[in-house]
């Protein structure tokens, strides 16, 4: 009695060629978790940058006005970012003006724009933060 | 009686051999991909706590934030150690009773906020537990500095700090 080919099973190579295709998917997703991990760790260094900018904006409510630190034109010097402990990088500000269309004049609202730039794991990356201020 | 017919090679079965090279390799498969699965979830899990840990110190960071800038001035005490501290804020200058607070309960180790300690609508900000609830206040700058370090559920730490003006 000849047999049904349907009723041979797997052959080894069969077996071998799905087993293979099993693990490249495990391997690909097993890949993903840790890249999702490394977002995490990523943006849990840009969560604590985007709070030192905010600091920093915060702090320059105290400045007066017509302090040279807050001139048209005026880059400041880069002060450490810390994070834990560690230097990751520099947290600095620059003011430009800003033409508000409604307001009289051209150079009538102060643009301050807080960066925070760092590197981490060897990905340079860097956070900033506007706020428009009348002179 | 009839003839005795040989068995053909695809009705032969497998031999113990066989079986046993298969049952080996198939537990090889298995066990890598159990152990890969479990250190995946293993990750996962750590990510996502963290991630977790991670927007609840900005949303503390967050709520501090705008309660200091309605209120006029602050007072820190040290409750029950440096570590930890308790942040009065009032209103308007002039105020002798606090409008708000912000603490560490040393019973859950968790950050408290409300306008009464321990009082109605008095309660948990974040379910992440405080290491650390720092805060700086100075005669000289209207302001506040808060640092605090919150602990997810699977050990990572994580550090925020802010700086808030008294806007009111």
């Amino acid at each position: 009695m000849a047999l049904n080919l349907n009723e041979r099973g797997f052959s080894l190579m069969e077996a071998l060629t799905g087993a293979t295709i099993s693990v490249i998917a495990v391997l690909g997703l097993a890949h993903s978790f840790g890249v999702g991990r490394g977002l995490v760790n990523r943006y849990e260094v840009a969560r604590a940058a985007l709070g030192e900018a905010q600091s920093q904006l915060e702090a320059l409510q105290l400045v007066p006005r017509s302090d040279a630190t807050l001139a048209f034109g005026y880059n400041s010097p880069p002060t450490p970012f810390r994070y834990e402990g560690t230097d990751l990088g520099t947290s600095s500000w620059r003011v430009l003006p800003y033409d508000e269309p409604s307001l009289p004049g051209t150079r009538n609202l102060k643009l301050v724009v807080v960066t925070v730039r760092w590197t981490s794991s060897a990905q340079s990356d860097s956070v900033s933060l506007e706020r428009l201020w009348v002179p | 009686m009839g003839a005795v017919i040989p068995a053909r090679r695809s009705e032969a079965g497998l031999t113990l051999t066989e079986v046993t090279v298969v049952m080996i390799i198939g537990t090889m498969i298995m066990a890598g991909l159990v152990g890969f699965y479990l250190a995946s979830q293993g990750l996962w899990l750590d990510a996502s706590t963290q991630a977790i840990t991670q927007r609840e110190a900005s949303l503390v960071a967050s709520a501090i934030r705008d309660r200091v800038r309605s209120s006029s001035y602050a007072q820190a005490f040290s409750v029950p150690d440096s570590l930890h501290q308790q942040l009065a804020l009032f209103s308007k200058l002039g105020d002798t009773v606090p409008s708000y607070y912000f603490w560490w309960d040393p019973s859950d180790s968790l950050i408290h906020a409300g306008p009464t300690i321990g009082g109605a609508n008095s309660g948990p900000m974040v379910s992440s537990l405080a290491e650390r609830f720092q805060v700086t206040t100075s005669n000289l700058k209207p302001a506040v500095r808060v640092d605090l370090r919150l602990r997810s559920a699977t050990g990572s730490t994580v550090e925020v700090g802010t700086l808030a003006v008294f806007m009111n």
